[in-house]
């Protein structure tokens, strides 16, 4: 999969192109919107991550000469979050949009759901997943590690249902919360610590093998070690 | 070379230019006006004056002519048969002795010119048949002379005629235009000592408008806290002072928070720059190990994530502070969104030993995202300041105020050690923390309370706290029907991505 990282700032670009490398992309990198649009509408990319603020031409720009060839999907970047600029990306053409501050995590599962979006790939509902010794029965809710039933609430069952169904994906607290509660801000609270160390202490406490890691800085991992 | 234009631009203004200036100017036109207004009285005093004067001397020299016509009228009676008509020429001279301006004539019917001269003075109306009438007589030099004529009847050596009178009257009009001179000249005199009486009272009574203007100059940020002085101010002027004063206040008070704002960020970001910077370095000096290194990389992405919330939350504050509204209302059940809130805090209540119970009902239409983050912060504060094994309660009711719509109020209870009600004003404020030891600051920047009320105000409401008796009641309001909001423009999605 090969991706163009469109982007002014050298720090960002370098390490945008280290960590999606790293994830197993081809990354290219243009520092200017007049490279950034040849590249574009010249290459052939999988996806392009576009920030707005460009010199040369703007984000806005770019993608309104990529869209006249092309429709590569477009994650567009950008430092401010007006409401309107928001709408001039998305109907400009854009598939996706990030604000910054934002975690690598968060830009690389956009990424990850904007080619799949692309890819079409239909997956099967789940009934059940499992992982080592641990098995969900998605179906009667119902979860169980080693033979044993887990007493779990029905928020801790839906927590540990996303951690299962993105086993070995670090997911932030501001996920969690979005994905498991619905509440979508940066909470000051440690709500989501607390609900994920009762989780442990019914999944991992009474077994030998951790399957629950924190990723200090980051936020929590489902995965054997 | 290029001297053959001049330069210079052109140093005298206009006097159309100058015109205009002055016209611009208070004092010039008040100048102005009272020069228009003292010209317009002196002419019309001055009109009437002379008007009134030529009436009496024309009144004066009717009784005069008529009175020497009765003299004339009187020395032509006692002319007797028989008598000498040079007795009555005498008498007549004797009339005019002294007087160089009047002129008497005898005519008979004949023609012939009894007394006064030797030919018959052209007289207008020619006709002299009347009895008595007025008339203009030309004298022999051309002189018209104002005269009165009666109808002499035949005795003794008179015969049938009209006898004459004529005053020559340009003595009169001498004296009438003497007059109207010495009144021209008078009146240009008022009129100029009027314009500069004006002027220098409109100069002087603008004078403190000049002094305040100056006193403004002088305002700067560096020296907000001055005022103008209403002291010895005119009353029309006092209000405009007093307005300009607490305009000021406003600015000054806005300025200021603004300037502890900025200070307050900085404040709030030295402490995690100084940790972040402090670690790497400390990371750099030596080797370390792996392990070390994630370590230190992870404690300064915490601190980094902190810093992002707060970079967000201000950013969200400063949104609504330009009057934001909330976006993409929706009728909602608060008692639905109390619900979640406590369900997203259910592990955190669980482990304090706390309760919440939901009381009451309330619909309003809301952006539900937004009321759940403002319910959350609450919810939050109320946690952490409640002892363990009480009960919060979210309590939800409609208040009708009379001076405004309806509202819904939400509105958090906790038992506690309850805040200072010195403070309680504060609440709301970015960055009050009302412990001043900082217990957890790390964890809470203390903008939570402050995003709620600018929540509250982004949906029609406000923010409110009280405090008493070892209970705390924090909450806000919001509106409870939907008014027609302005699309587009200034609103406000919850954070993070729809």
């Amino acid at each position: 999969m090969r991706i163009l990282v469109t982007e002014d700032e050298p720090r960002l670009a370098d390490y945008l192109k280290k960590g999606l490398t790293e994830a197993g992309y081809v990354v290219d990198v243009a520092n200017n919107g007049v490279d950034g649009s040849h590249l574009a509408t010249e290459g052939d990319y999988d996806l392009i991550v576009l920030d707005v603020m460009l010199p040369g031409i703007d984000g806005f720009g770019v993608l309104r000469k990529l869209r006249e060839t092309r429709n590569t999907p477009v994650l567009m970047l950008t430092a401010r979050d007006k409401v309107e600029d928001r709408v001039q990306g998305l109907k400009g053409g854009a598939d996706d949009y990030l604000v910054k501050p934002f975690a690598f995590s968060e830009l690389l599962a956009r990424v990850e759901a904007l080619l799949r979006r692309g890819g079409a790939v239909t997956t099967q509902p789940l009934t059940s997943m499992r992982l080592g010794d641990l098995e969900l029965d998605l179906a009667r809710r119902k979860a169980t590690r080693g033979g044993l039933r887990l007493d779990l609430t029905p928020k801790e069952f839906n927590l540990l249902t996303l951690m299962l169904r993105r086993q070995g994906e670090v997911l932030s607290r501001t996920v969690l919360a979005e994905q498991v509660w619905d509440m979508n801000f940066d909470s000051e609270t440690n709500v989501v610590d607390v609900a994920v160390r009762r989780l442990r202490s019914k999944l991992d406490d009474p077994f030998d093998q951790p399957l629950l890691h924190t990723v200090r800085g980051m936020g929590y991992v489902l995965e054997e070690r | 070379m290029g001297g053959c234009c001049d330069s210079s631009p052109e140093p005298s203004l206009s006097l159309r230019e100058r015109m205009s200036l002055s016209m611009r100017s208070i004092s010039g036109r008040l100048t102005l006006a009272v020069a228009i207004v003292g010209l317009a009285v002196f002419v019309v005093v001055g009109s009437l004056l002379q008007w009134a004067l030529r009436r009496e001397l024309e009144r004066m020299r009717e009784r005069d002519l008529d009175g020497r016509a009765d003299v004339v009228a009187h020395f032509l009676d006692e002319v007797e048969a028989g008598d000498d008509l040079s007795e009555l020429r005498h008498h007549l001279d004797d009339v005019l002795i002294g007087d160089g301006q009047l002129r008497i004539w005898l005519i008979a019917d004949s023609g012939a010119v009894v007394y006064g001269g030797k030919i018959r003075p052209t007289t207008q109306p020619a006709d002299t048949t009347a009895a008595v009438g007025k008339l203009t007589i030309w004298r022999e030099d051309g002189v018209a002379l104002t005269g009165r004529s009666f109808r002499v009847k035949a005795h003794g050596p008179v015969p049938d005629g009209v006898a004459l009178i004529g005053v020559d009257t340009r003595g009169d009009q001498r004296l009438l235009s003497a007059y109207l001179g010495a009144l021209v000249f008078v009146c240009g005199l008022g009129v100029a000592a009027l314009s500069a009486l004006g002027a220098w009272v409109a100069r002087r009574e603008l004078r403190p408008v000049r002094e305040l203007s100056m006193e403004a100059a002088a305002i700067s940020p560096r020296a907000l806290s001055l005022r103008l002085s209403s002291q010895g101010v005119s009353a029309e002027l006092e209000d405009l002072v007093d307005s300009f004063n607490r305009a000021l206040d406003r600015v000054q008070s806005a300025y200021e928070h603004l300037e502890a704002f900025s200070a307050d960020v900085a404040h709030e970001l030295r402490t995690p720059l100084t940790t972040m910077i402090s670690a790497t370095e400390v990371e750099l000096a030596r080797e370390r190990t792996v392990a070390e290194l994630r370590d230190t990389l992870s404690g300064n992405l915490e601190s980094l994530h902190q810093l992002t919330t707060m970079v967000n939350d201000m950013l969200f504050l400063a949104r609504a502070d330009q009057g934001g509204t909330a976006q993409t209302l929706a009728v909602t059940d608060l008692r639905l969104v109390a619900g979640q809130v406590v369900e997203y805090f259910d592990a955190v209540l669980d482990e304090r030993l706390q309760r919440v119970d939901i009381v009451g009902e309330a619909q309003a239409p809301v952006n539900a995202a937004l009321v759940r983050r403002a319910l959350a912060n609450l919810l939050s504060n109320a946690s952490r300041y409640t002892p363990a094994g009480r009960a919060i309660s979210i309590q939800l009711s409609t208040v009708s105020p009379a001076s405004t719509d309806e509202r819904v109020a939400i509105t958090v209870v906790n038992p506690g050690e309850g805040i200072d009600p010195a403070v309680l004003p504060r609440l709301f404020e970015r960055f009050f923390r009302a412990d001043t030891s900082r217990q957890g600051s790390a964890e809470h920047h203390g903008l939570g309370l402050a995003i709620v009320r600018a929540i509250a105000r982004m949906h029609g409401g406000d923010a409110f706290a009280t405090s008493a008796d070892g209970i705390t009641k924090v909450g806000f309001t919001l509106r409870s029907r939907e008014t027609s909001l302005l699309p587009g423009d200034g609103g406000i999605e919850p954070h993070g991505d729809p």
